[in-house]
């Protein structure tokens, strides 16, 4: 039965779940050497949906409780274990330990900050007489293309107006961090980070999210998640510790995805 | 205290489906070698178009909302302007309704919203035809600039 292959941990890694919730999750590991990749069976042919995306990130989060993770692609899949060790452990196995060893201690967070609409519009459209003018002139009569055109006018300047606050928050928010990157969102009012945190550090930037939480109070929703595997820092992990070349790669950064973000 | 302050504070992972593709979809180590990665059973073609859609239902749903702020300057809400404000109040607020629901972030509501007011603005043309000229013009080259679609994540 093909594999799906969800991560690679170090041999003898504890697996998720715990005592006889272990068998429910269907997870065991194929080792090689110092190495061992997470796996779970799935049907010959079978298309992997929504909820596999959940459950791969799941059993990632789990992983990471007991220590490093490195998450792998989703929709990795193996005909079986031989090819787990011939194709993913043992080809790569010095710069996958190195990987282990450099997120070893590292977790990321993520935040995510939506600005109350209603404030920011008062706001931006207190400030700038061009888009009121705009606003005015397709008071009720508008086509189409005339809201469309006034609305992307009012979403730039809200775009801008919170980056302004974001920026505030960011000087609150990165003492607690070891690194951050911005995550794209297509509502402008939406401000999205992604933050590599030491775990033994987490209970400071917690402190830190609850007082800015705090002092947001009702003019902006916060949702914070974490601790998740450092999806968005294997690239800066390689440039840290510079392992050999090999035929692994980081995903690149490309902006014109299909998947669109 | 900090411990029961914190638990609420931070969730395991994104609560919403989307959110989570988010984490997942695209991201991870990518092994080029003989390990094929799956297609995977979400349509590219959905979520590519999700993106479009919901830019343009923010649009329609922001210059609602600004024509709701009442902000014009003085001595425009009179005449024409002030009695076509009156007849088109109605249709305005129906379509708040479908724009609300849009903010939903689904693409599904998005998509909804997005039909609901291309089929009201079939209903209100004759109405809004005397002021649609001027408006056009104005606005003819903004049509064709799609939605800006950036990614800055590694």
């Amino acid at each position: 039965m093909p594999l799906q292959v969800f991560g690679v941990v170090r041999q003898g890694h504890p697996l998720p779940g715990s005592g006889r919730d272990r068998e429910s999750v269907g997870v065991r590991l194929v080792e090689s050497g110092d190495l061992a990749a997470a796996v779970g069976e799935i049907e010959e042919g079978s298309e992997l949906r929504e909820e596999d995306a959940a459950r791969h990130l799941d059993i990632l989060i789990l992983l990471l409780r007991d220590g490093p993770v490195l998450p792998l692609a989703f929709g990795t899949l193996s005909p079986d274990e031989d090819a787990v060790r011939a194709e993913v452990l043992d080809p790569a196995a010095a710069d996958l330990a190195q990987r282990l060893a450099a997120v070893d201690g590292y977790v990321e967070t993520r935040l995510e900050i939506f600005f109350d609409e209603p404030t920011a519009l008062r706001e931006v459209m207190e400030a700038d007489p061009d888009v009121r003018a705009l606003a005015a002139e397709t008071q009720g009569a508008s086509s189409l293309d005339a809201r469309i055109a006034l609305g992307e006018a009012v979403s730039m300047q809200l775009t801008s107006w919170r980056q302004q606050q974001a920026e505030a928050l960011l000087e609150t928010l990165a003492p607690a961090v070891e690194d951050i990157v911005e995550t794209e969102s297509s509502e402008p009012l939406q401000q999205r980070w992604a933050f590599l945190v030491r775990a033994d550090a987490l209970e400071r930037l917690d402190d830190t999210v609850g007082r800015l939480r705090s002092s947001l109070q009702n003019a902006a929703a916060v949702e914070y998640v974490g601790p998740l595997p450092v999806y968005s820092f294997l690239g800066q992990v390689q440039a840290d510790t510079a392992p050999p070349r090999s035929n692994w790669e980081a995903p690149p950064t490309r902006s014109g995805s299909a998947w669109g973000w | 205290m900090t411990v029961a302050t914190q638990s609420i504070n931070r969730a395991p992972r994104p609560s919403s489906l989307a959110d989570v593709l988010e984490v997942v979809l695209d991201k991870g180590i990518v092994i080029d070698a003989y390990v094929r990665v799956a297609v995977v059973g979400i349509e590219l073609l959905t979520i590519d178009a999700r993106i479009v859609i919901a830019s343009v239902d923010t649009y329609l749903r922001f210059a609602e909302a600004v024509n709701r702020l009442d902000l014009q300057p003085d001595g425009q809400v009179s005449g024409l302007p002030g009695l076509m404000e009156e007849i088109t109040e109605g249709g305005a607020s129906s379509k708040t309704k479908g724009a609300l629901s849009g903010a939903a972030d689904k693409a599904k509501d998005a998509m909804s919203s997005l039909t609901g007011d291309e089929d009201e603005d079939e209903e209100e043309q004759p109405r809004r035809r005397p002021a649609k000229k001027t408006a056009a013009k104005r606005t003819s080259s903004s049509r064709s600039s799609s939605p800006r679609r950036r990614r800055q994540e590694g």
